[in-house]
């Protein structure tokens, strides 16, 4: 614990809180000043300024599920400790939070306590959202006041003993959550200390792109180093070469706001939840100032070879593959019938959202985590400019004929010989 | 609207092509080609399956000027009703269509196996044809007529048959 | 004397007309193929169709014969894929003595074809081929009564053979049809007159290659998608955000043209918004860039809670059967057993999505359509259009499989309000979205089964109970245009509730003494998705439930799942495809499971099913065998045993059967229609698999014909039996009931963490 990232904003956060308030206030102030949002009446004003904040909060996404409204919860997170399930955040009286008062609210985004005065699970990301000024989670509340009650119950949580008691988690808690308001830091300036605020208090983006620690806290200390969350691989964002060093802003943006940067990158899974629900709908300014932030996280190393590793690989392969010849082929087959069209014979795609295959850590990454998740799960995104879709291939195909694409494409334009079998994709089927 | 000129069927072909156009509404509307179909237009079903170079392609998806420079066969190209190709007569012969819809996509895609595979099993063949699907059932049916037709193919190379594309 | 008329030409269903004089008709035009027709002029051809007596009791609706030979074959009944092109040709060949090939066959045309209502429900050779048979037998007994006269010889002494009347002991002397034929078959069809007895069957029996199949793998065949008219413009529907069950909730508040095409027309009544653009690309485009906002509400159910509010849902009870004293011997019971079956919505598979082309010429609407009834969707785009219905011609042309009532009729509405609004020819192509989201569907349904042995193991009481909407929201007169989208877009109209389907198959053939069946049947309108016909309507959620139902009291009672069947079943045919399919796959009678569930390796079981479709149709048992574990039901094997009384067509009824088990046990295992509280959302094929060619079983099918037996529609008969025969075996395979469809490997861990 060298430079422990989150000690340094405690620490900061001591001696600054003035300062930081300032910022809080500038950050709310710049967002109400959008046009967008020129709202006459003052409760409209908090209405729509909360709605604004709640998809930057990204509050949809582990709120509604599959083919379910809107913020009535229900979602099942499968934790090593079972499953648990949103809530309905509708104003519905009985099943959702209709008789929250302000209070009830704000002790949950900052507190993670529940109006039972039960301790929460923390796949609520409290831990960030503690760092939400008063008025923000107010309006947020606010905004989801005004929207229609469903009287719809998510399933009980069904998590293993001794997980299923709340109170322990009062120890979890204890070890990795800091309640307090965010403080911004000496070297940030403005924009920066913005982007912290969107970044943390509001997008949680740690939450999937940090790794987690033995007690599943947060790893500050490899902030950012890329992690798997509900089987899904969030790649290494720091600034490093590893991380985001390579992008440009306006790649950065283009990713953040549309899912993809044109034969290069290609967000799936819960990042184009992230960009459909969230990202496309901020202001230009919102983004660019987390886009600062990001390039002074400091850099981790990744798992993830480059591209210029993955040439350089591939250029002084050697190893025999005669031994896998048989998948190779059906590899081979699969690809010609079932991605080539997109993706093109050699990978190249044909440019927009079909990107180039090399580019992508998907791709690269020896894992293959994304690699098969996405081909299971597909793609069904909406960024600022276009639709993007894959075909989700879990019915479509059969946990050999993945594990076959998977190698072939892996081998081909990856770079690497892993070696999955059906018994990886059945395991990350399920 | 762009000129384009396509290699169709053994045939140069000038075109006019919309921009982002896909393959299958060149081949269909203005070619009048029958064979490639439009199932779904999202490249899952392959019922728009053509050969470009060999390969099986869903011409559903690829934009057409993306494949300037490259050779087209559609199921027109394999053979015709007096001079079927051993993959369309294997069809017949085994009777593998019920609505027939999917068929020519099956051709389609069985061609580039074979071409590549000369003596598949049950199990090369639900490899090759994973990417078309037929709501019919006709499955079976399907699988027995491309071996079939692999046979003939064997018994009577390609080349040393008159005629054939 | 015979004008050739090469197979190819028939292949291709490229007759062009020759100018042939038609006899029997009072007109002059040639007879055209679809193909041709659709190639010739458009003035010709319109003014050439002069009205055709299309009246089914004289037999010139049905046959034509030319003076230069050709026979014609006209029938309402059209191919939908299934073969009856050819099975219908070799009904009518054999009463001619003439190869099946000689006839030229007309399908489904408003101005061409009798009235035979629709194609569906297995009832084309069981209705249609009877009725073709008869009028074929008149036609004979008419040219062997001319030539009679002619040759001075008595009918005793005469024969039929190759196309000609021969003189049975001389055959030199012959007269061709064609010189038969004078002014056409003017005569009444005659119920009576003698069929060709199934002994001397030369044709009928027989495996005939399906005539329509050379011309489908070579490309040349014009299915409805291939349709072009001169002038013709290409159209796409922008559908509202909502499907709005079957009440159109949606009004569109704004439309915004701004990023659409200079040459783009856009076409606006009420919620039905329409694009037509001169090529199909460019109406695609069209669609997307057309940015309308809508005010809606959404109007469905959660998705979770379908089935409780299908059974909450008010509904008008109807019993089947009422007999002995069910209550009673319920009540009396030590263990009576209960247990809930829930089926999905379904789309259909069809792989093409619905299209149709359509046409004004002096304003007669001309619409080219896929549909499953020329006439009844004639009487509903008669009232869409508000144009008395002969001025409405409606022609079949084949599209891809439908199995039942999917977008073809719909499709074709949509085809013709946008012909007329921008009047020109109008293409409309489905998207797969379309297809899938607003297509008819399958009825969701809940059958509630309740049933006990007593002492002895005999089944002492049996009740069935189901909720469901009609299966028929097709188009008619009585309904109009309700039945169609563009009706219910444009006017706000609500499909017609009838009660048709739901209680197919509800009711067994067993004999038990002690039973009960009720249906409650639902207004369509109150069905969450707009219900319509899919393959066997209700009988394969029904048989679902019966068939699975059975084999849990049969193994509570320690029975062997076969022996029970046999036991309670009078009717021999009923019993001899079960002893047959038993026989045939080796069935080893079992009193309890074969295995049990393990997550981490297969268990293999089978389970049998049986039922009479329609109770009045053909019978079939399979057997299926499956293997069962964490990943999900894997289906090895399905044999079948398949009466359909006398076969025309042994390998086109292979065909069938093989397609049916197929297509059931991808609905079985996979499809379900996924939905919000504003709309369908399996919008696609990976939202909504189909079974793939990694996943087919094995097929094993036991024919039994019945020769001298009426024949009984086999086009979907199979299919009922599947999903039970599935579901036993996967019970039998690891001991665990799956009660609701689809039987996917997440359903499965589900019901095995419960048990
Ligand atoms: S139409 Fe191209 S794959 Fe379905
Ligand atoms: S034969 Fe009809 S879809 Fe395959």
């Amino acid at each position: 614990m060298i430079l422990n990232c989150h000690l340094v904003y405690r620490a900061l956060r001591l001696c600054c809180c003035v300062a930081c308030r300032l910022v809080g206030i500038a950050a709310l102030l710049l967002i109400t000043k959008a046009p967008a949002y020129a709202v006459e009446s003052a409760p409209a004003d908090q209405v729509a300024r909360g709605e604004y904040l709640t998809r930057a909060a990204n509050c949809i996404s582990c709120h509604t599920r599959d083919n379910g409204e809107p913020f009535a919860g229900g979602v099942a997170f499968e934790t090593s400790f079972g499953t648990l399930y949103s809530t309905n955040i509708t104003p519905d009286d009985e099943h959702g939070i209709g008789a929250w008062r302000d209070e009830d609210f704000l002790r949950a985004m900052h507190e993670g306590i529940g109006r039972e005065g039960e301790h929460l699970y923390p796949i609520f990301p409290y831990t960030d959202y503690t760092q939400m000024s008063r008025d923000d989670v107010l309006a947020i509340h606010a905004y989801l006041k005004t929207r229609e009650p469903i009287d719809y119950q998510p399933p009980a949580n069904e998590m293993t003993f001794p997980f299923n008691h709340r109170r322990l988690l009062w120890f979890w808690k204890m070890i990795n959550f800091d309640e307090g308001r965010f403080e911004t830091a000496p070297q940030w300036d403005e924009t920066v200390a913005r982007g912290a605020y969107l970044s943390e208090a509001l997008g949680h983006c740690g939450q999937c792109h940090t790794p987690r620690t033995w007690s599943q806290g947060l790893d500050n200390d490899h902030k950012f180093a890329g992690a798997t969350q509900r089987g899904w691989k969030a790649f290494n964002i720091t600034s490093g070469p590893d991380g985001i060093g390579n992008w440009s802003d306006d790649e950065l943006t283009q990713y953040l706001t549309t899912g993809h940067v044109p034969n290069k990158y290609a967000s799936a899974g819960p990042m184009a939840e992230v960009v459909t629900d969230s990202l496309r709908h901020l202001r230009d300014e919102d983004i660019a100032a987390m886009v600062a932030y990001l390039r002074q996280i400091p850099p981790q190393p990744s798992d993830v070879p480059t591209i210029a590793e993955v040439r350089d690989m591939q250029s002084q392969r050697r190893q025999d593959m005669t031994s896998r010849a048989e998948t190779m082929k059906q590899g081979e087959q699969l690809f010609m019938a079932n991605c080539a069209s997109c993706h093109y014979p050699d990978g190249s795609g044909p440019g927009g959202a079909y990107s180039n295959f090399e580019a992508h850590s998907v791709v690269r990454d020896p894992q293959g985590t994304n690699l098969i998740r996405v081909m299971l799960e597909g793609i069904d995104r909406q960024g600022r400019d276009m639709h993007v879709f894959m075909p989700a291939y879990r019915d479509l195909l059969s946990d050999e004929q993945i594990a076959a694409l998977a190698n072939y494409i892996g081998y081909h334009f990856g770079g690497h010989e892993a070696d999955f079998s059906a018994e990886d994709v059945a395991a990350q089927r399920n | 609207m762009a000129k384009l000129t396509l290699n169709i069927n053994g045939t140069a072909q000038e075109l006019d092509v919309e921009a982002g156009e896909p393959l299958l509404y060149v081949l269909r509307n203005g070619l009048g080609l029958k064979g490639p179909k439009f199932g779904c237009g999202l490249s899952e079903c392959g019922a728009c399956t053509v050969l470009a170079d060999g390969k099986p392609l869903r011409a559903c998806i690829v934009p057409a000027a993306s494949l300037a420079g490259r050779t087209i066969t559609t199921l027109e190209g394999l053979g015709t009703l007096e001079n079927p190709h051993p993959l369309q007569q294997a069809f017949i012969d085994e009777q593998a269509a019920q609505c027939a819809y999917c068929i020519p996509g099956m051709i389609m895609s069985a061609k580039a196996l074979l071409d590549r595979n000369p003596e598949p099993s049950d199990e090369d063949i639900a490899w090759a044809l994973a990417g078309n699907l037929c709501g019919c059932g006709t499955h079976l049916r399907i699988v027995r007529a491309i071996k079939r037709a692999a046979s003939t193919m064997r018994e009577t190379p390609i080349d040393s048959r008159e005629g054939s594309a | 004397m015979t004008a050739p008329v090469s197979r190819r030409d028939v292949l291709a269903g490229a007759l062009k007309g020759t100018g042939a004089l038609l006899v029997g008709f009072a007109m002059s035009h040639p007879l055209t193929a679809l193909a041709a027709r659709i190639t010739d002029d458009v003035e010709n051809d319109i003014a050439g169709i002069n009205k055709r007596v299309v009246d089914g009791d004289r037999v010139d609706a049905w046959l034509v014969i030319t003076r230069d030979g050709r026979m014609i074959l006209y029938s309402g009944k059209v191919e939908l894929g299934t073969g009856v092109a050819t099975a219908l040709r070799q009904i009518v060949a054999e009463e001619l003595a003439i190869a099946p090939t000689a006839l030229e066959f007309i399908q489904g045309d408003t101005e061409l074809t009798p009235d035979q209502k629709y194609t569906a429900g297995s009832k084309t050779l069981q209705v249609g081929g009877k009725q073709l048979r008869r009028a074929a037998a008149t036609a004979r007994h008419v040219l062997l009564g001319r030539a009679s006269e002619h040759l001075g010889v008595p009918v005793e002494g005469l024969t039929v053979f190759d196309g000609a009347v021969v003189v049975t002991m001389s055959p030199s002397q012959r007269l061709s049809y064609a010189e038969l034929i004078g002014t056409g078959f003017d005569t009444a069809v005659n119920d009576q007159a003698d069929t060709v007895a199934p002994e001397n069957f030369r044709v009928v029996g027989r495996s005939a290659p399906r005539i329509d199949i050379p011309a489908k793998v070579s490309g040349d065949f014009t299915y409805v998608h291939d349709i072009k008219r001169p002038g013709m413009w290409h159209g796409r529907v922008v559908r509202p955000p909502t499907i709005g069950a079957t009440r159109m909730t949606a009004t569109p508040e704004h439309i915004d043209r701004r990023h659409l095409a200079a040459e783009v027309e856009v076409v606006v009544e009420g919620a039905f918004i329409g694009v037509v653009a001169p090529t199909e690309w460019g109406a695609m485009q069209a669609a997307q860039s057309l940015k309308v906002s809508w005010r809606y509400a959404p109007t469905l159910p959660r998705m979770e809670a379908l089935f409780d509010t299908l059974e909450a849902m008010p509904g008008d009870e109807e019993v089947g059967i009422d007999v002995g004293d069910v209550d009673t011997r319920l009540a009396a019971a030590e263990a009576p057993l209960t247990a809930t079956y829930r089926w999905p919505y379904q789309i259909h598979d069809s792989i093409g999505p619905s299209c149709a082309v359509a046409e004004v010429n002096e304003g007669r609407m001309t619409a080219w359509s896929a549909t499953q009834g020329v006439y009844p969707l004639r009487a509903s785009l008669a009232d869409l259009l508000e144009l008395p219905q002969d001025e409405i011609h409606v022609i079949y042309a084949e599209g891809a499989g439908c199995y039942g009532h999917n977008g073809a009729d719909d499709v074709t509405a949509d085809a013709a309000l946008l012909a007329r609004a921008v009047n020109r020819p109008v293409r409309v192509q489905w998207s797969r979205a379309d297809e899938h989201g607003w297509g008819p569907k399958g009825p969701a349904m809940v059958m509630k089964m309740a049933g006990a042995l007593d002492a002895s193991n005999a089944i002492a009481a049996w009740t069935f109970e189901n909720w469901s909407p009609t299966h028929t929201t097709r188009p008619n007169a009585d309904d109009g245009a309700a039945n169609v989208l563009a009706g219910q877009l444009a006017h706000g109209l609500t499909p017609g509730s009838g009660t048709v389907g739901g209680n197919r198959n509800a009711r067994t053939l067993y004999t038990f003494p002690h039973q009960r069946v009720t249906t409650h049947w639902l207004s369509s309108e109150s069905s969450p998705l707009r219900p319509s016909a899919l393959r066997t309507l209700g009988a394969m959620q029904n048989t679902f439930a019966n068939e699975c139902f059975l084999d849990e009291l049969a193994y509570a009672g320690g029975l062997d799942p076969v022996d029970v069947r046999l036991r309670y079943l009078n009717d021999p045919r009923a019993k001899a495809v079960i002893e047959a399919v038993a026989k045939r796959s080796g069935w080893q009678p079992r009193e309890q499971p074969n295995g049990q569930y393990e997550a981490s390796r297969a268990s293999h079981g089978r389970g049998i099913a049986f039922a009479q479709y329609e109770n009045e149709c053909a019978y079939v048992a399979a057997i299926a065998e499956v293997a069962v574990s964490g990943q999900g039901v894997r289906v090895e094997k399905v044999t079948v045993a398949h009466d359909c009384g006398q076969i025309v067509n042994p390998d086109g009824l292979r065909n069938q059967i093989e397609g049916n088990v197929l297509q059931a046990t991808s609905r079985v295992l996979k499809e379900e229609v996924g939905f919000n509280t504003t709309g369908v959302t399996s919008l696609e094929w990976g939202a909504y698999p189909l079974l793939t060619f990694a996943e087919i079983p094995k097929v094993d099918i036991v024919l039994l014909d019945r020769p001298s037996e009426p024949m009984l529609g086999a086009g979907e008969a199979t299919s009922a039996v599947i999903p039970a025969a599935i579901a036993n075996a996967v019970f039998d395979a690891c001991g665990l009931r799956l009660r609701r469809a689809p039987l996917t490997a997440a359903e499965l861990r589900r019901v095995a963490q419960q048990s």
